[in-house]
């Protein structure tokens, strides 16, 4: 430390040894709109002294004479020229025209866009601002290329799936995501208008990021404060109506009657031909059944409000921003039982404590809370509202057959479709009670020292503590015989609490010099360390006190019985907490000569916890190089007035993965399987007998899987910059899968909590090509056009598969029938679906009995047992003439052929107009949010079925049960899921500044804006968009709580 | 230009310190972090550390409620029904019907799976026996080869010859003590034949035997140990199963099972044993504990200390005084009844015949239900969870009748005494008097008589089908069943075929996974 302060001491005095000059500093902004312009090149004329802004448009020059003059240049503004006279020297700039140059940020440091080689797209907070998401991950859809969002769930609070260029491991597929640097994987937590911007990289440069990276990096910046700006408030305040988009078209109570009278060729449910009303022989000859439209039940108009603030401003020394933000949403099922609220409040603060060293910090702080109704698959709410037969009411004051549960009945009819798991969704909504807080901190520290304008270091801390508190409470309650739902013994109360934490460590010393004018060379060194840790703990406790049914009495100390989550033994093994630490150094050299031609090379290291420290298998070396050549600093382009720029780009390197399921240290077998026995004298849980078992077995040899990306890129500019496009094409191939495979029984991997060791078996090519082209143009002062389009196409294959079946499988259709519905194979998308090609409805006896001719006798049991006119008819794909279990092939995809984004919008004087729109192609979803029950609602498409009088060739017969159309996964319940949905359309209304400046305002727009509108698609279940996110079983609809279609009146204002 | 110098050699001294701080100071990130879980290659360091992994291994008897519930069904007896409206469970109508194909997924593999992976929990014993010597090490190891004998017989039972890595120990063919590790399945093949299978079996009962089991006790918390009578029981019904291929094993038989008989630990308790208060009495030699203290969840409901099996069985909608409703599958067949005579307790004690209004028929609705594993009101009010997936109620897996009819048919088969007094204790205790003994209504074939016995004594508890295919007579009564189902469209025929149904296919993935369709191959007929 000694040695530093005689540093800065000879600095220090070398600076006093001057005369006659100025140290100046300022803040570079686009004239127009106010926004910070970073990058900017200040040269002081006639001679070589010069900098860039920085990334906050702030830049200083220390040493200047008096009377010298400045020159700025910018990519796409004028350049300007001015006398220095002060030392505050804020400047305006002009631009040539509305294309920014902007800059990316590439991982540890930024970069001009002129100056990238890298893949990189980013989202600016115009961007954001306008799209008005409630997570941040909704304005990436359709704006950039090359991202795939998709939702598991339209439900308030719930996530989103982000995929960067396909799908490349069985294992996780969600990218890093680091906001201000550290490591979030939550999104939920951040509030979407304090991000500044959001850029992806795509390709091989984002392998700074070594084993993190192989699916691609999101680098998130949080808004800042701009130095010696004055203190500015922003309010945007929000009021948003919610509706479901869209409503599966199912039978009505005659149509169902209809069909089981058929089916069952009886008239066990009577349809009354002089009035058509259903009635229910059971019961009543003459008593109309309901008939209820469930989804109409389920279904609510809900609403949503949010608001934030933010004050950002600055003197000479410090640039803060702070930002708190309140949001509340009902579900548009259930309103407040699948609610969410969330507050956050964040905080960015830098200090220039001397010319040499600044210190920086951020936080960010999250509480929030969500309640969840049961959603995907049998028992979720969604589920019973389309499969619920439409005979039952709502609500239902008549006395119940099985009587005894009256005060568990809560007046809610009971559904009279006998056993199946298919219950009232009113009374389960009213009976469910399930919440999560989550109140999550995570703070940056940062100190920068500059031991010179070339040469900086810059120490870093970052940090996350979350602490997730989930509570249901599961009251009495009688929604039928038999129902799984039903709970008439003992009232249950769960209390769980997870705790997180992570911290992030890095040392980066950065070395910028240029030489002889032209080149430019940029070196980074860095050092990381990385430990994130999890405890879980929590109770159970079962039977309330006294008899009491009642949330309000749910905590517990009010139960008569509690149970630990973790009985001693699984803590003891370590089943109630987690860790993983990751070690990492890592070098990047950027040169180019004279911004002519690019050159960035990269090198990390890493070491994870996760692998066997024996024989350095859990280090990795991971590498890429990228160049690129910008023409138009040609000579022979570059003073054509076509061209405004055009750059070749070329990349390629090596990312990985150590992201491996199951286990914190796979490489050794864990002991925590189940292993519980009783004496059959037990009282309580407590009195068990506790063992011990197997669980993940190890894998010394395991390590990670490894990535390598080439791409191939090229930007260009013309007309002024009033068109640009880029256009990408990559290849990625990710090897030595790590994956957890189905294996052999004899390993004694289907013990109880037991499971296969991870494994790195497999290969996984995604190539494509993106595109971006936008035009932009201001036909006078009063009226600009912009808009743009992307598209990414993505072709997925399997190319190798390390096990000796050749296949992993995964994926589930219907309840209960055991069929697995997709695979990974060589030759085919990754979760490809297997099942039996269709090939229309057997029209007669004869062309069933010419396949049963050919087949063997035990194959008839199965495949045709019972098959008759009026069935599928499955195509006999490999020729042997009968159909069997060799006939099942390869019957669509989950994975999107295509995606694209359109961006229109345009100003006029006063009101602004936006439209956007995103579309997949080629994707597509099994439809299996129907129960194969005879009394079980049905779609609207079986009223076209297979009858002897209307011979359809598309719909199936009316069958009770047994049936090969249901019993057989086939393409009938494959649909193409293409879709375009109309996503955002907003009109805004700017007032007047003069007429603002008289109420102090600085600006003040209202918007009125509609999200999810319309979605054009053929698809039948809710949400063509959805997906599970599994890269194996995903694309299976059991029923996703559909996006709202939403409308928002919103108001944006700055004093 | 000496103080630049000054200044850049300065930087440079700093920068070093800096960045070699760094790497000294990280070194230990990684390597000091050792794995929270244990290794489950390090450990057997105590008594302790055995007697918990023994348990573990006790664990997986559990999950033989989907054997019984899956073979019970493969009877002429019983018919697997459940929900009337679709094929509920195709898998488990598949085996009722005899339409079994290795593509069946579900109950098939899943026995398959969680035996391999018991018998897997022996052998994590069993390899590592000699690691630490402590007193009462030997019980433990000898109720280790207890168990993968148990869980090996359930496999032979259903799957015929089965693949076991075996080696040859003391001029004795033995399965190896030691787990089937990843990629060494590849290498393991078929015994050889089901009477090979037998013989492993029989020699570790053996050596169980020869350790030293707890002998029986009567206190009820160690109830659920494994006794010296059981492994005896045990042996003597493997002798028993092996003399369908070797005539001379019915001897060896007779030997274990006079053994139990001998011991005077057991009687034939005049009330009904399937009750709470019959479990672990003195009319079983060695049941499977259950317990519903633990919730359960349609996620794993094998991870529960708790029965299926009631749910189950029990009817559909069923709204009445005793039990619970359920699932409607285990459905006895009008012939099962009608095989009861009169006055045979039994009748009651193995079929529930609720009242029409009463609950909701299943698919091929016969009118009853088995009775033996059903759910009580009584054992629903103490259950945990909301899942009705756990009751408590035992599995009785080798009872003292068991043990009298299996002497009773070595003993006739080995030519040896009291054939007709085992077989007529039990008929004694089912009529409450001894007038309907052997020779009775003219039925004068002793060995058929303790057939039919078995069948009526043990209905619903998953040796019926066992019992015919040893006996040959497995496709005779299917036949008859086939001829007389009293309505012949309603119930669907089952396709028995000899030759090919007696054991059941390796389920097709299992094959492909062990990469064994060439060196296993799949069983005979599939």
């Amino acid at each position: 430390m000694r040695i530093q302060f005689t540093l800065l001491f000879v600095l220090l005095f070398s600076l006093s040894a001057m005369t006659q000059t100025l140290n100046i500093e300022g803040v570079i902004k686009d004239a127009e709109n106010g926004d910070t312009l970073p990058g900017v090149s200040i040269i002081l004329k006639g001679s070589s002294k010069g900098t860039q802004s920085d990334f906050d448009g702030f830049y200083s020059l220390t040493n200047v004479e008096k009377g010298a003059t400045i020159e700025y240049r910018y990519l796409g503004y004028k350049t300007k020229e001015i006398i220095v006279d002060a030392t505050i020297m804020n400047v305006l700039m002009e631009a040539e025209s509305e294309s920014l140059d902007e800059i990316v940020v590439v991982g540890y440091g930024t970069q001009r866009k002129k100056e990238a080689t890298g893949a990189v797209s980013v989202v600016d907070s115009k961007t954001i601002e306008k799209l008005n998401p409630t997570r941040i991950e909704q304005a990436l859809q359709g704006q950039v290329s090359g991202v795939n969002i998709t939702s598991n769930s339209g439900s308030p609070g719930s996530g989103l799936n982000i995929r960067i260029r396909g799908v490349s491991t069985n294992g996780d597929n969600s990218p890093l995501i680091l906001v201000d640097g550290n490591r979030i994987s939550d999104l939920s937590v951040i509030n979407p208008n304090d991000i500044k911007s959001v850029n992806v990289l795509k390709d091989a440069t984002a392998a700074i990021y070594g084993v993190l990276a192989a699916n691609g990096v999101i680098l998130i910046e949080t808004k800042s404060g701009i130095k010696n700006t004055d203190l500015k408030f922003t309010v945007n305040t929000n009021f948003t109506l919610q509706q479901t988009s869209k409503k599966i078209d199912l039978l009505n109570a005659a149509g169902l009657a209809a069909y089981v009278n058929e089916a069952t060729n009886s008239s066990k449910y009577f349809i009354q031909p002089s009035t058509g009303l259903v009635f229910d022989p059971k019961v009543s000859a003459t008593e109309p059944l309901a008939n209820t439209d469930w989804q109409n039940e389920v279904f609510e108009l809900a609403g949503m409000y949010d608001a934030n603030i933010n004050a950002s401003g600055g003197t000479d020394k410090v640039a803060y921003s702070f930002g708190t933000s309140f949001l509340t949403q009902d579900g548009i099922i259930g309103l407040e039982k699948s609610n969410y609220n969330r507050v956050t409040a964040r905080a960015n603060v830098r200090y220039d404590v001397t010319d040499k060293l600044q210190l920086s910090a951020t936080a960010i702080f999250t509480h929030s809370q969500k309640n969840s109704l049961a959603e995907g698959g049998i028992g979720a709410v969604l589920y019973n509202a389309v499969n619920a037969d439409p005979f039952t009411l709502p609500k239902d004051p008549s006395a119940l057959s099985d009587a005894g549960f009256e005060s568990l009945r809560n007046g809610y009819g009971i559904v009279k479709t006998g056993a199946i798991e298919v219950s009232n969704p009113l009374s389960q909504i009213a009976s469910t009670f399930n919440k999560a807080v989550i109140d999550k901190i995570s703070p940056t520290l940062a100190a920068t020292y500059k031991f010179s304008d070339k040469l900086s270091l810059r120490t870093k801390y970052l940090m996350n503590h979350a602490v997730v508190n989930t509570e249901v409470f599961r009251p009495l309650v009688y929604l039928g015989n038999n129902k799984s739902l039903t709970r008439i013994t003992n009232n249950e109360f769960l209390a769980n609490v997870d705790t997180y934490d992570d911290f992030t460590w890095n040392n980066i010393l950065t070395y910028q010099d240029t030489f002889n004018d032209v080149h430019n060379l940029k070196v980074l060194l860095g050092h990381e360390m990385f430990e994130t840790k999890g405890l879980f703990a929590g109770q159970t406790g079962i039977s309330l006190k006294d008899d009491a049914n009642s949330i309000d009495m749910a905590s517990i100390p009010n139960f008569e019985t509690v149970n630990p989550r973790f009985q001693p033994a699984a803590i003891e093994t370590g089943g109630n907490q987690f860790k993983n630490r990751l070690l990492s150094y890592f070098a990047r050299l950027e040169y180019n000569y004279n911004e002519k031609y690019l050159l960035s090379a990269l090198i990390r290291r890493d070491q994870s916890s996760r692998f066997s420290k024996v024989d350095n298998f859990n280090v990795g070396y991971f590498h890429a190089v990228s160049l690129g050549w910008n023409l138009t600093e040609e000579n022979f382009l570059k003073d054509n007035d076509f061209l405004n720029s055009l750059k070749l780009r070329v990349s390629y390197g090596e990312l990985g993965s150590d992201r491996v399921s199951g286990g914190n240290f796979p490489y050794v077998g864990s002991l925590n399987g189940e292993g519980v026995y009783s004496n059959s004298l037990e009282v309580s849980e407590s009195d068990l007998l506790v063992g011990i078992a197997e669980g993940q077995l190890g894998n010394p040899y395991l390590k990670w899987e490894t990535t390598s990306t080439g791409n191939i890129g090229l930007d260009v500019a013309l007309l002024n910059n009033k068109i640009s496009f880029n256009l990408d094409v990559y290849k990625k191939t990710t090897d030595d899968l790590l994956i957890q495979p189905q294996s052999s029984a004899l390993t004694g991997v289907a013990g109880i909590g037991s499971s296969a060791p991870a494994i790195n078996a497999g290969t996984v090519e995604n190539s494509g090509v993106e595109f971006l082209i936008s035009y932009r143009d201001q036909f006078s002062d009063d009226f600009k056009f912009n808009a743009s389009f992307n598209f990414t196409s993505i072709n997925n294959e399997v190319t190798y598969v390390g096990n000796l079946a050749g296949f992993e499988q995964g994926g589930g259709f219907g309840v209960g029938t055991g069929i697995v519905t997709s695979r990974m194979e060589a030759g085919h998308s990754l979760g490809y679906f297997y099942g039996y090609k269709t090939n229309g409805i057997y029209q007669n006896q004869g062309e069933i009995d010419a396949l049963d001719a050919n087949a063997p006798v035990e194959n008839l049991n199965v495949f045709h047992k019972g098959a008759g006119v009026g069935d599928l008819k499955f195509v006999d794909t490999n020729g042997d003439g009968y159909i069997s279990e060799e006939d099942k092939t390869d019957i669509g995809d989950p994975i999107a052929d295509m995606t694209a984004g359109l961006n229109l919008g345009f100003s006029y004087k006063n009101i602004d107009f936006s439209f956007s729109a995103v579309g997949s192609f080629g994707n597509d979803m099994i439809r299996d949010y129907q129960r194969f029950n005879l009394l079980a609602n049905k779609g609207e498409r079986v009223l076209d079925r297979w009858t002897p009088t209307n011979p359809s060739n598309t719909e199936p017969r009316a069958t009770s049960g047994a049936s090969i159309n249901t019993d057989l996964f086939s393409d009938y319940f494959v649909e193409d899921a293409s879709f375009v949905r109309i996503q955002n359309v907003q009109l805004g209304y700017t007032f007047d500044k003069n007429i603002l400046e008289r109420i102090k305002l600085n600006s003040l727009r209202m918007f009125l804006s509609a999200n999810n509108l319309h979605t054009f698609t053929n698809y039948s279940g809710y949400d063509p968009s959805a997906s599970s996110g599994d890269a194996i079983g995903g694309g299976i609809d059991r029923g996703f709580y559909p996006v709202a279609k939403t409308f928002i009146l919103g108001l944006s204002l700055t004093f | 230009m000496k103080t630049l110098q000054v200044k850049k050699y300065s930087r440079i001294f700093i920068l070093s310190i800096v960045l070699a701080s760094m790497f000294v100071s990280c070194n230990s990130f990684i390597d000091e972090l050792e794995p929270i879980a244990q290794d489950s290659d390090d450990y057997f360091n105590s008594a302790e550390d055995y007697e918990k992994a023994l348990i573990g291994a006790y664990d997986m008897l559990q999950t033989t409620y989907l054997n019984i519930l899956t073979i019970v069904g493969a009877s002429d007896d019983i018919i697997l029904g459940g929900d009337p409206f679709t094929y509920d469970q195709p898998t488990l109508q598949r085996v009722d019907k005899m339409d079994i194909t290795p593509a069946d997924n579900n109950q098939l593999r899943d026995i398959w799976r969680f035996m391999y992976a018991a018998m897997g929990r022996a052998n994590y014993i069993l390899e590592f026996q000699d690691k630490t010597e402590f007193d009462g090490k030997d019980e433990i190891i000898a109720q280790a080869y207890f168990l993968r004998a148990y869980f090996a017989f359930e496999l032979v039972k259903f799957f015929g010859d089965i693949p076991l890595s075996v080696e040859e120990r003391n001029g004795v063919s033995r399965i190896q003590d030691k787990r089937i590790r990843i990629g060494e399945q590849y290498d393991v093949n078929r015994v050889g034949s089901i009477a090979k299978v037998y013989a492993l079996i029989e020699e570790d009962l053996k050596e169980a035997i020869a350790l030293g089991l707890p002998t029986f006790t009567t206190d009820a918390s160690l109830k659920y140990k494994i006794t010296e009578t059981a492994a005896q029981a045990l042996l003597g019904k493997v002798y028993l199963y092996h003399g369908t291929f070797d005539t001379s094993k019915f001897s060896d038989a007779l030997t274990q099972l006079n053994s139990v008989i001998n011991s005077g630990f057991y009687s034939l308790p005049s009330t009904n044993v399937f009750l709470k208060s019959g479990e672990n009495g003195p009319g079983s030699v060695f049941e499977v504990q259950y317990t519903s203290v633990e919730g359960a969840g349609w996620g794993c409901i094998q991870c529960s200390e708790g029965n299926y099996l009631p749910q189950n069985n029990a009817p559909r909608d069923y709204a009445g005084p005793e039990y619970k409703s359920g699932w409607g599958f285990s459905l006895p067949t009008q012939q099962l009844y009608d095989a009861f005579s009169d006055g045979d307790r039994r009748r009651y004690i193995t079929i529930f015949e609720p009242k029409s209004t009463q609950y909701s028929p299943s698919r091929e609705n016969t009118g009853y239900f088995s009775r033996k594993y059903l759910p009580t009101q009584e054992n629903e009010s103490t259950r945990m969870g909301s899942d009705p997936l756990n009751y408590d109620n035992n599995y009785r897996a080798i009872r003292y009748s068991d043990v009298l009819l299996m002497a009773a048919e070595a003993a006739a088969q080995s030519g040896g005494a009291n054939a007709i007094s085992y077989l007529n204790q039990v008929r004694n205790r089912a009529f409450g008097n001894n007038s309907h003994d052997y020779p009775y209504n003219g039925e004068s074939d002793l060995l058929r008589a303790i057939l039919d016995e078995r069948r009526i004594e043990f209905a619903g508890e998953g040796h019926r089908f066992f019992d015919l295919v040893r006996t040959g007579k497995a496709k005779e009564a299917f036949d008859n069943y086939n001829a007389t189902r009293p309505d012949q469209t309603a119930e669907t025929a089952i396709n028995f075929e000899e030759n090919k149904n007696e054991i059941f296919p390796i389920p097709l993935v299992e094959l492909e996974l062990a990469n064994a369709i060439n060196t296993w191959g799949q069983n005979p007929g599939y």
